[in-house]
């Protein structure tokens, strides 16, 4: 019984996305940190 | 996270973290000692620039208690994400398949399951500095000696085990010779965690952690360009059915054990009760839960470069290096310097938040302590700061002295702290949330979860070793409970951490009869244990 593509292709595709969304939130919530003063 | 490389030993017999040999370079020398100097520099700069704000000890050791969101979940990504993280998981997936990048990845599952502890232990310890300063106030002297053991044992192994990672792996991508590379990287941590302390190691770990995902996301994206999913699926299918398994058995044990060590590090390790600390209240279970989330895709995406390498046509040599080439054949000389700044940000972010946090512990739990016990004399905040900076010089010493002879069979001592950390689990645990939880549970849990755990380490095999740590402590630490429950007043726990004593020393009442507001080692109550 083997892994089938779909489920390759969702976690491949899916960690990629996950990983480029995750730096995007970090910088976000820098920036919403930044403007509220709340970064320390 | 560390516990992966277990396996390795499973396979081989032995464990090499990387190998040094010269073949698998990716880059020039030159380049590469360009770019240790380059990023040195860089972080010590940064360290000293957010160190300006450490005015005191407080803000030294937990960044002023005021850590926000986007540090808070950055640092919680880059602490986790070691270089066994970026550079075993393409080998793992490689050797052990789908199930292998699975595997690794469950070690998010420690930062998940941390996250509602982070909360509860900021609220129950607004003042608190280390893990076993936790468990001393819960627990006592029967409870933080163990405890203590097995804290310093775990810590200076991972620094240990990272610091020649470091030399070897900067020998395998630019043949930088091992010494060197090891003893840059190490002196760049000290250096920059010596001037900024946790506010250094957390806003480095800010632009690690950036700098980490976005290089995976570009050599994802660099593979994906050049070959479909669906060409890997069907290259593995054909030459390698067995990395394609559903029942994988080697990969399947590697995952159990992965988690359960994973959750042990997360919950004894003071690296991370520092940044449960160092987090401004509410923040904790936030950065956590997102932090875990954050990490989770990494172990997949690097693992998904080893599986990708059949269908490039990359000859693998050298499994430990199939990331770094996948990435230099696909994008040149841009691809193997992103990779190693990748690998550079991956070993700093884990070196320094061990050298802050291991300070921590030497600072309020060996020195405070002895000092008090000679001198009767509380410490003041700048005697505090002044001993920082010489644990942190003492652990790189120590931490250089035991990297340098290049030692293989010394990697594999930090496999011993699996069932040591999963027999802290369960008291941490009981100790947070359960008023019964006394010290001999804690105590007779730790002892024999770790003794049983090594027995079956070397009688069974290291997947085992983290799960009957685990299973032992816990059953130990429930029947103990039953046997002799304990009543504790959480707000104990909740003062100041010199208070009790400072109480005791005016000749007020005592707030803490049990003497849990002693430190390890001191008698006190003519000399019970708790």
């Amino acid at each position: 019984m083997m892994f089938p593509l779909w489920f390759l292709e969702l976690i491949v595709v899916g960690g990629l996305i996950l990983c480029g969304l995750g730096a995007a939130a970090l910088i976000v919530f820098w920036i919403l940190d930044f403007k509220e003063k709340r970064i320390w | 996270m560390n516990m992966a490389i277990g396996l390795e030993e499973q396979l081989f017999g032995g464990v090499v973290l990387v190998s040094s040999v010269d073949t698998g370079r990716i880059l020039s020398q030159e380049a590469g000692y360009g770019m240790l100097v380059l990023f040195g520099l860089a972080w010590i700069g940064l360290g000293i620039w957010w160190g300006r704000r450490a005015t005191t000890y407080d803000g030294f050791a937990v960044a002023g208690r005021n850590v926000g969101l986007a540090l808070g979940t950055a640092t919680a990504v880059a602490t986790w994400v070691t270089s066994n993280t970026t550079m075993l998981a393409p080998q793992f997936a490689l050797q052990l398949g789908l199930w292998g990048a699975l595997a690794y990845s469950t070690a998010s599952f420690g930062l998940f399951a941390f996250a509602p502890l982070s909360g509860r232990i900021r609220r129950l310890m607004p003042h608190g500095y280390t893990a076993v300063e936790f468990v001393r106030r819960r627990y006592g002297r029967l409870g933080s000696i163990p405890f203590l053991i097995i804290s310093l044992f775990y810590a200076m192994t991972w620094l240990i085990s990272m610091a020649m990672a470091g030399g070897k792996l900067l020998n395998a991508l630019s043949g930088i010779p091992y010494e060197v590379g090891m003893t840059v990287v190490l002196v760049v941590c000290v250096l920059y965690t010596l001037f900024g302390g946790m506010y250094a190691v957390i806003g480095t770990d800010f632009v690690q952690s950036i700098i980490i995902l976005i290089g995976l996301v570009v050599v994802a994206i660099a593979v994906i360009a050049h070959v479909d999913v669906a060409d890997v699926h069907q290259q593995l299918q054909a030459d390698r059915p067995m990395l394609l398994s559903i029942l994988f058995p080697a990969a399947l044990m590697a995952l159990f054990n992965n988690m359960l060590f994973g959750f042990g590090e997360i919950f004894h390790s003071n690296v991370w009760w520092s940044r449960a600390f160092a987090m401004r209240e509410g923040v904790g279970p936030k950065a956590y839960l997102l932090g875990g989330l954050l990490w989770l895709p990494v172990p997949i995406v690097a693992g998904f470069l080893g599986l990708a390498a059949p269908a490039l046509g990359i000859g693998v040599s050298q499994p430990d290096t199939v990331g770094p080439m996948v990435a230099a054949t696909l994008l040149g000389t841009g691809g193997a310097l992103l990779v190693f700044v990748v690998v550079f940000c991956s070993l700093a972010s884990s070196i320094d938040s061990l050298l802050a946090a291991t300070s921590d512990l030497v600072v309020n739990d060996i020195a405070e302590p002895i000092a008090e016990q000679m001198t009767s004399v509380q410490a003041t905040d700048a005697t505090k700061r002044r001993w920082s900076l010489f644990a942190i010089i003492g652990l790189g010493v120590i931490t250089w002295c035991a990297a340098y002879p290049n030692i293989g069979t010394l990697a594999t001592v930090l496999f011993f702290a699996g069932p040591m950390v999963g027999s802290c689990i369960w008291p941490i645990i009981g100790g947070l949330y359960f008023r019964r939880s006394s010290p001999i549970a804690a105590c007779a849990a730790m002892v024999a979860g770790t003794s049983l755990g090594l027995v079956a380490y070397f009688a069974i095999g290291w997947f085992v070793a983290s799960l009957v740590g685990a299973a032992v402590s816990g059953v130990v630490f429930l029947i103990a409970m039953v046997l002799y429950p304990d009543d504790f007043d959480f707000n104990l726990l909740s003062d100041s951490p010199d208070a009790p004593i400072a109480v005791q020393s005016e000749g007020v009442a005592p707030i803490d009869p049990d003497g849990r507001g002693g430190m390890v080692g001191d008698i006190r109550g003519g000399g019970e244990t708790r």
